[in-house]
C-alpha cells in the first residue's frame, strides 16, 4: 500500500514535467527552426541540424551547409523535443498535414521558395554552380538554344524555355547563357536571368528595378535593328539581368554591355582603362562592321543608294581599328575611330543613325525601368 | 441504241399529258444550268511580313516588304524568280494569283536576326514535276528519317513536331531501329515530305551499351534510360470506365483512342480524358519507369491549321507574332498548360499525387518509344497508380506497360560523318554535301535547309563493336531543328477565320469538334499524301 502510494506520488510529481513545455521548445522563443535527426536513405549515421522548411518535396535543413532532402531520399526524421506526430517513420508515406505539421515547427513555416535572396548570394551560387557551361555541349544537352544575334559587345545569347516559362531565378539553371567564339572555341561569358511578368505587375527578384532591362519586343528589333521600340498587344513583359560570371566587365559584373569583349576576341591585352567607344572601336576589327552594316541595313538607314558610301566609311574603320589592335592595343586611336566613324554616317545617312550606333539594348538598359 | 432512245421518247411524250392530268393541278419544270462559281469577296489583309510564295510552276515569289491578299491575288512590290533561280536573276512583279501559289511561307527579313542557313546540294534536284507534285499533299508533317531494315526503307522517327517558328526550336531524342552495316556505317534517310520549309540546326547519334534484354529509350528530359522486366500494368481504365488494359497490354497496333462519350462531354474547363494504370506486386525499389509507344492523333495538326493557320493573317502569326518575345511566351504557356501528356503517380485507392510531370507532344506521324521514370510513392512500395492525363482524343497509344528495373546506361555521342546528296531525281548516285555536313554538325547558329520534296543519306560511323559479350548496343537519332508551315494558297483565297486567332480551351474544343467529326477523312489524307521525295 505505502509502495503504492509512493509510486503514485512519484508519478504525479513526475507528470508535471512529461513532454515538452513551450518555455523550453526554442522554436517557440526565438526564430530558429527544431532540431531534427534526418537520416538520409543509403547513409548510415543521422544527420543533426536545423529544420529550416517543409513543402511537397522534401524538407531543407542546416547542418554545417543547407541541404533539401526530398521525401523519396528520407528514411527517417525525429523532431527534438516533440512527440511521435511529428516523426517521420521507416516506409511512412508523409501526406499534407503531416507536411504542414512538420512546417510549423521550421524556421521558415511560410517556405523559402520565395525568402528575398541577396544579388551577392546569387552571384556567388550562380558563379559555383554554372561552371558546367563552359562546355557548350553541355548547355544543347540542358536545353540551352541560340537566339538573335551575336552582339560586339555581349556576345550570343543561348536561351533555356523551360527555365523562362519556370519564371524562377535558378542559380543552377539560368534562362540565359552567353558565349563568344574566342581563339575558335565557343566560351562561356556569362549569364543573364530572365523574368516574366503580366501589365504592371512587378518581381521580387535581387536586383530589381535598377539591374534589369526589358526585353519584351521582337527578337528581330532586339537584336539591334530597330530604331523605335517594338510594340505589341501582349500583356507580358520579358526582363532580364545579366550576370558576368567569366569576363570581367570593367562597367561592373550586371551591366549588359562588356567593352573588354572585343579585345578577348582580338586575342590581344585587355587595356587597363578604356571607355565603352574605344571598345566598340575595337569591335570594328572582329565582327562588329559586319554587326553595325546589317543593323544599319535593318533599320532601312542603308539603302542601295548609299549603300557605297556606307560600306566605304565602315571599311575604312575596320582598317582603321585593325591596325589599331596591337599586342598593346592603341586606346585613343581605338575610340577616335569610332568618333570619326559616328561623324561620318551621321553625315552620310543624318542624325536617326545615332539609335544604332548607340545600340537599342544599350538604351533599352538605360531607361525603360518601372 | 438511237432508236431505242426513239422508241422510249415516243413513249414518253404519249404518256406525258396523261400524267399531267392525272397528278394534280400545279406543275413545276426544272432547267439545271452551270454557272462560274463565284468566290465571295472576303476583304483585303496587307501584311507587313516578308512573304515567299511558291508557285505550281516551281518559280517563287518573294516580297520583301510584305503585301495586301485578297481572295484572288497576292499583290505588292515584289520580285520573281524561276526554279533554282540565283538571287540576282529576278524580275519585277506587283502581283501573283492565288490558283497559281501551292504554298506561301514568311520569311525573316532582318538580317541581324537572320539564322545562317545552309542549302543543301539536294535542293538541285528539285524540279517543276516534283513541285507540282507537292500539291497533292495536305498535311504538313516534319522532317522523317527512315533506315533500310532489309525489307526497304523503314520510317524511323520524326523530329521537332510543333516547333513552327525559330523560337520554339525543339531537340528530340528517337530510339532508332537500326544497326551499323559490315563496315560499321549507319546510315539514315533524311526526308523533307511536307510542304514545309526545315531549318536543321544539328543531327548526331547516341550511342547507348546496355545489358542484353535491357531494352533502351529515352525519359522525359531525353536522357537515356534502360528498362528491363517489363510487363503489362495490372489494370488499366480510362475515364469513360472502359478496361482498357487489352488494348494497351502488347504493342500490337491496336490503338487507345479515347471513347466518344469523354470527347463529347468535352467542355470549356475541362478537355480532358485520362488513363489510370494500375501496377502492383513491384519489386523493392525507388523508382519505376512508365513505358509507352504513342504518337499524337491529328487534333494538334487540325489545331495548328484550324485555328493559327486558317486565317488570312497566318503569315504574321508565323513571323512576327512568334518572333514577338512576349507573345511567344504567353502561347507557350498556354500550350505546355493545356497540351501534351500530363502524368501524376499516387497509391492506389488515394487521391493524392506524389509526383507530377509532363511530356510534350511528339508528333502524328512516327510512333515514339518512351520511358516516363518516376519515383515511387514511397520508397519500396509495393504497388501504385500512374494516371496519364491528357485533352482527350490528343493522343493515340499503341502500348502502356511498367518495369520496375530502370538503370542509366553509358551513352556516347557518334557525330554525323558525311551527308550524301542525289545526283538526280530519284536516283541511287549521291554526292557528298560538305556545305549540309558543316551545318549539321553543331547545335550552334548554322542550318541546313530543306524544301518539300528533298532527301539524303547521313551517314554515321559506329565502328564495329555493337555487340561485346553480355551488352549489345542500341542507338537514338538526337536532332534539333524548326520549320516553317507553308500557308496554302486556297487557304488565303477562302479562309475558315476571319476574327484574331485566341489560344484557349474554346480553340481547342471547336478543333476536337471538328476533327471528330472529319476524323476518318482526315487520317486518309493525311497518311496517303506525303510529298515524295526525289
Amino acid at each position: 500500500m505505502r509502495t503504492r502510494f509512493v509510486v503514485s506520488a512519484l508519478l504525479f510529481a513526475a507528470g508535471c514535467n512529461w513532454g515538452t513545455r513551450p518555455v523550453d521548445f526554442a522554436p517557440a522563443n526565438g526564430p530558429q527552426g527544431a532540431r531534427v535527426a534526418a537520416r538520409v536513405r543509403g547513409e548510415d549515421y543521422d544527420r543533426l541540424g536545423e529544420l529550416l522548411a517543409v513543402d511537397s518535396t522534401g524538407i531543407t535543413i542546416r547542418t554545417n551547409v543547407v541541404t533539401l532532402i526530398a521525401w523519396t531520399r528520407l528514411a527517417a526524421l525525429d523532431v527534438d523535443g516533440l512527440g511521435n506526430d511529428y516523426d517521420v517513420r521507416a516506409g511512412e508515406v508523409v501526406g499534407n498535414n503531416k507536411i504542414a505539421r512538420l512546417s510549423l515547427v521550421s524556421r521558415f513555416p511560410q517556405g523559402i521558395k520565395h525568402l528575398p535572396i541577396s544579388l551577392d548570394s546569387l552571384i556567388a551560387s550562380t558563379e559555383r554552380r554554372t561552371t558546367r557551361f563552359a562546355d557548350r555541349r553541355v548547355a544543347v544537352e540542358e536545353g540551352y538554344r541560340r537566339v538573335g544575334a551575336d552582339f560586339p559587345g555581349m556576345g550570343e545569347h543561348w536561351i533555356n524555355v523551360h527555365s523562362l516559362l519556370g519564371n524562377r531565378i535558378d542559380p543552377s539553371l539560368p534562362t540565359l547563357l552567353t558565349y563568344a567564339t574566342i581563339s575558335g572555341r565557343p566560351t562561356l561569358l556569362g549569364v543573364g536571368f530572365v523574368v516574366v511578368t503580366r501589365a504592371d505587375s512587378t518581381p521580387d527578384v535581387p536586383g530589381w528595378p535598377t539591374e534589369w532591362h526589358e526585353h519584351s519586343g521582337l527578337l528581330a528589333d532586339e537584336s539591334g535593328a530597330a530604331i523605335e521600340p517594338a510594340k505589341s498587344d501582349s500583356p507580358t513583359h520579358v526582363w532580364v539581368m545579366h550576370v558576368w560570371t567569366k569576363l570581367e566587365n570593367p562597367a561592373g559584373q550586371l551591366s549588359a554591355d562588356n567593352w573588354s569583349l572585343p579585345f578577348r576576341r582580338a586575342g590581344v591585352a585587355i587595356p587597363r582603362a578604356f571607355d565603352s567607344n574605344a571598345g566598340r572601336g575595337a569591335a570594328l576589327a572582329v565582327g562588329g562592321d559586319v554587326f553595325l552594316r546589317d543593323a544599319l541595313t535593318d533599320a532601312a538607314l542603308r539603302t542601295p543608294a548609299n549603300s557605297a558610301a556606307v560600306d566605304s566609311i565602315i571599311a575604312s574603320a575596320h582598317a582603321r581599328a585593325t591596325s589599331s589592335l596591337g599586342a598593346e592595343p592603341n586606346v585613343a586611336e581605338l575610340e577616335s575611330t569610332w568618333s570619326d566613324l559616328s561623324a561620318a554616317l551621321e553625315q552620310a545617312m543624318g542624325p536617326r543613325v545615332r539609335a544604332i550606333l548607340v545600340p537599342a539594348h544599350d538604351r533599352l538598359h538605360r531607361g525603360d525601368h518601372r | 441504241m438511237p432508236r431505242r432512245i426513239l422508241t422510249r421518247r415516243t413513249a414518253a411524250l404519249a404518256l406525258l399529258p396523261a400524267a399531267l392530268l392525272l397528278s394534280g393541278c400545279i406543275h413545276t419544270f426544272w432547267r439545271t444550268i452551270a454557272v462560274p462559281l463565284a468566290r465571295p469577296d472576303t476583304g483585303s489583309v496587307y501584311l507587313g511580313t516578308p512573304i515567299k510564295a511558291h508557285l505550281v510552276d516551281g518559280r517563287t515569289a518573294l516580297f520583301r516588304q510584305g503585301a495586301t491578299i485578297d481572295h484572288r491575288a497576292i499583290a505588292g512590290p515584289g520580285m520573281m524568280y524561276g526554279l533554282m533561280a540565283p538571287s540576282n536573276a529576278g524580275t519585277a512583279i506587283e502581283r501573283v494569283s492565288l490558283d497559281s501559289v501551292v504554298g506561301v511561307e514568311t520569311f525573316e527579313g532582318k538580317a541581324l536576326a537572320a539564322q545562317s542557313i545552309v542549302v543543301s546540294a539536294a535542293a538541285t534536284v528539285l524540279t517543276a514535276g516534283a513541285t507540282i507534285a507537292l500539291l497533292k499533299a495536305i498535311f504538313g508533317s516534319c522532317p522523317t528519317v527512315y533506315a533500310d531494315t532489309g525489307t526497304g526503307p523503314l520510317l524511323q522517327a520524326e523530329g521537332f513536331s510543333y516547333a513552327i517558328a525559330p523560337l520554339l526550336e525543339q531537340r528530340d531524342v528517337d530510339p532508332l531501329v537500326t544497326r551499323p552495316d559490315s563496315d560499321g556505317i549507319i546510315r539514315l534517310e533524311l526526308r523533307n515530305e511536307a510542304l514545309e520549309t526545315h531549318n536543321i540546326n544539328n543531327i548526331e547519334l547516341a550511342e547507348v551499351r546496355h545489358a542484353r534484354g535491357e531494352r533502351v529509350m529515352p525519359d522525359q528530359d531525353d536522357h537515356a534510360v534502360a528498362v528491363a522486366s517489363v510487363r503489362a500494368f495490372d489494370e488499366a481504365r480510362d475515364r469513360a470506365g472502359n478496361d482498357v488494359r487489352p488494348v494497351l497490354a502488347s504493342a500490337d497496333g491496336a490503338l487507345f483512342s479515347s471513347d466518344v462519350r469523354t470527347v463529347n462531354a468535352a467542355r470549356v474547363g475541362d478537355l480532358d480524358d485520362w488513363i489510370d494504370l494500375d501496377a502492383r506486386n513491384l519489386p523493392p525499389g525507388d523508382s519505376i519507369a512508365v513505358v509507352l509507344r504513342l504518337r499524337n492523333s491529328l487534333l494538334n495538326t487540325v489545331l495548328l491549321y484550324d485555328g493559327m493557320l486558317s486565317g488570312r493573317d497566318s503569315p504574321d502569326w508565323l513571323d512576327t507574332k512568334l518572333q514577338h518575345i512576349g507573345t511567344a511566351i504567353d502561347l507557350s504557356k498556354w500550350y505546355t498548360r493545356t497540351m501534351g501528356l500530363r502524368v501524376s503517380v499516387g497509391s492506389i485507392g488515394s487521391s493524392e499525387a506524389t509526383w507530377t510531370g509532363r511530356v510534350g507532344d511528339m508528333g502524328p506521324l512516327a510512333f515514339r518509344d518512351f520511358a516516363m521514370v518516376v519515383p515511387r510513392p514511397s520508397p519500396n512500395a509495393k504497388s501504385l497508380r500512374v494516371r496519364l492525363r491528357f485533352v482527350a482524343d490528343d493522343w493515340r497509344i499503341d502500348y502502356a506497360a511498367v518495369s520496375p528495373h530502370v538503370s542509366r546506361p553509358a551513352t556516347t555521342t557518334i557525330p554525323l560523318q558525311r551527308v550524301l546528296a542525289p545526283m538526280q531525281p530519284g536516283g541511287a548516285t549521291t554526292t557528298p554535301d560538305t556545305a549540309a555536313l558543316s551545318a549539321l554538325r553543331e547545335a550552334d547558329g548554322r542550318y541546313l535547309q530543306t524544301l518539300p520534296g528533298q532527301r539524303m543519306m547521313l551517314e554515321f560511323d559506329a565502328g564495329r563493336s555493337a555487340q561485346r559479350g553480355d551488352s549489345t548496343t542500341s542507338y537514338m537519332i538526337v536532332w534539333q531543328g524548326w520549320y516553317r508551315e507553308w500557308i496554302r494558297g486556297h487557304w488565303l483565297a477562302q479562309p475558315q477565320r476571319t476574327t484574331p486567332w485566341v489560344a484557349g480551351d474554346s480553340t481547342v474544343l471547336s478543333a476536337l469538334r471538328r476533327w471528330h467529326a472529319n476524323q476518318p477523312e482526315m487520317e486518309r489524307a493525311f497518311y496517303s499524301t506525303r510529298v515524295p521525295v526525289r
